[in-house]
């Protein structure tokens, strides 16, 4: 598993390297190298620090558990990059939060008053 | 025609100027405005429901009366307990008031006024649902921190006896699997409200290509994929109720995870 964590973390810093050039010019690449360089470091980390079989097991998910808050962020980013950030979608995301939270003050009372259920 | 109906139901119309403020653009479209409609017909229904039953009851009041219930005893308190269940319920039918009228206004045939087309189904739209399912993403967050303090809330993500060491590993990936989870919930939701409209699409698609085939029959054609449509149609009306009840119950589930993770 040491070895396995060692191969895993060499082929994603490789990886990251030769993404570099890219970075200036794609955001969402850029967050992508970013992951693969957490793994990356995780991975060889976890695999020269712990010596045992089990924490060479855990060197692996470690790695992959870094990255993957990073991989979250950058599959949203290359869905912006893709789609890019039209006018109604940041509106309907902003106006549907506000206008269930204006909704829920008017319901929560009408609830209130209309319910036996509610009054007991 | 009918194909263009169908599809204006899930395609936004975007209307009005842009506003930009900051990084955010504001427009409106045609799944707000029916998402605020959705909103109003559900007050209304509130409203109407409270005035039956101070005049001393109705059908209207019968039927709000069946659906808190039905909120109450089949999701609320199941996933958050009689502790917190009582105290976060209204919550929870304010969502499920709103999907709920937001699914069935979309089964109803879009006006068109000139160029606008007034109807649509706001929980088709990813945008909209994704918002709602991070506002509870973000109440889950609030009202769990409320309920046992940044400690707690952090503490609740790791299973007792765990080793100290995989300790922030399990972390990470249950806190990622939260935000996953939401995520999947709006997901889930548009894919639903989407997918009938296609099918029923498809189906009535089949008249204008199997008459282009055989001209002389094509009225007696049509009646197969009308009642198959129809049938579509009834299966739309129950996966409205069914996927009002899917966002309900695992939003109050990820929701009594985060505020009872004893429970």
């Amino acid at each position: 598993m040491i070895l396995v964590s060692k191969l895993l973390g060499g082929f994603l810093a490789i990886a990251t390297l030769l993404s570099i050039p890219l970075w200036s010019h794609e955001s969402s690449t850029t967050i992508i190298s970013l992951m693969l360089l957490v793994m990356a470091v995780g991975a060889l980390a976890a695999g020269l620090i712990f010596k045992g079989r089990a924490f060479g097991t855990t060197g692996v998910f470690a790695a992959f558990g870094l990255g993957m808050p990073l991989k979250l962020l950058a599959l949203v980013a290359v869905y912006f990059h893709a789609v890019g950030m039209e006018g109604s979608v940041s509106s309907e995301i902003v106006f549907a939060i506000a206008s269930f939270l204006l909704f829920h003050l008017w319901t929560s009372y009408l609830f209130q008053v209309s319910s036996h259920a509610l009054k007991k | 025609m009918t194909s263009e109906e169908l599809l204006h139901h899930i395609i936004n119309q975007r209307f009005g100027p842009i506003v930009p403020v900051g990084a955010l653009h504001f427009q409106l479209s045609q799944h707000l405005l029916m998402l605020w409609i959705a909103a109003a017909f559900a007050i209304l229904f509130v409203a109407l429901a409270a005035r039956q039953r101070r005049a001393g009851g109705g059908r209207i009041a019968a039927a709000a009366e069946l659906f808190i219930l039905a909120v109450r005893d089949g999701v609320v308190m199941p996933a958050l307990g009689h502790h917190y269940g009582p105290k976060y319920l209204k919550f929870f039918l304010s969502i499920a008031l709103l999907i709920l009228f937001s699914n069935l206004l979309g089964l109803i045939p879009a006006v068109h006024i000139g160029h606008f087309v007034l109807g649509g189904t706001a929980t088709s739209n990813f945008w909209i649902n994704l918002g709602l399912a991070t506002l509870m993403y973000v109440f889950g967050i609030f009202c769990a921190i409320r309920e046992h303090g940044v400690g707690g809330y952090v503490k609740s993500f790791l299973p007792h006896g765990i080793p100290i060491l995989l300790a922030p590993l399990i972390w990470i990936i249950e806190f990622a699997g939260i935000i996953i989870k939401h995520g999947v919930l709006a997901i889930r939701l548009t894919a639903n409200m989407i997918a009938g409209h296609l099918v029923i699409f498809a189906i009535l698609g089949m008249i204008i290509i199997l008459g282009e085939m055989m001209p002389s029959l094509k009225y007696a054609i049509a009646a197969g994929p009308v009642l198959l449509a129809l049938a579509i149609f009834m299966l739309e009306l129950l996966v409205a109720f069914i996927q009002t009840a899917v966002f309900t119950i695992l939003s109050a589930i990820f929701f009594g995870m985060a505020v009872n993770p004893h429970h």
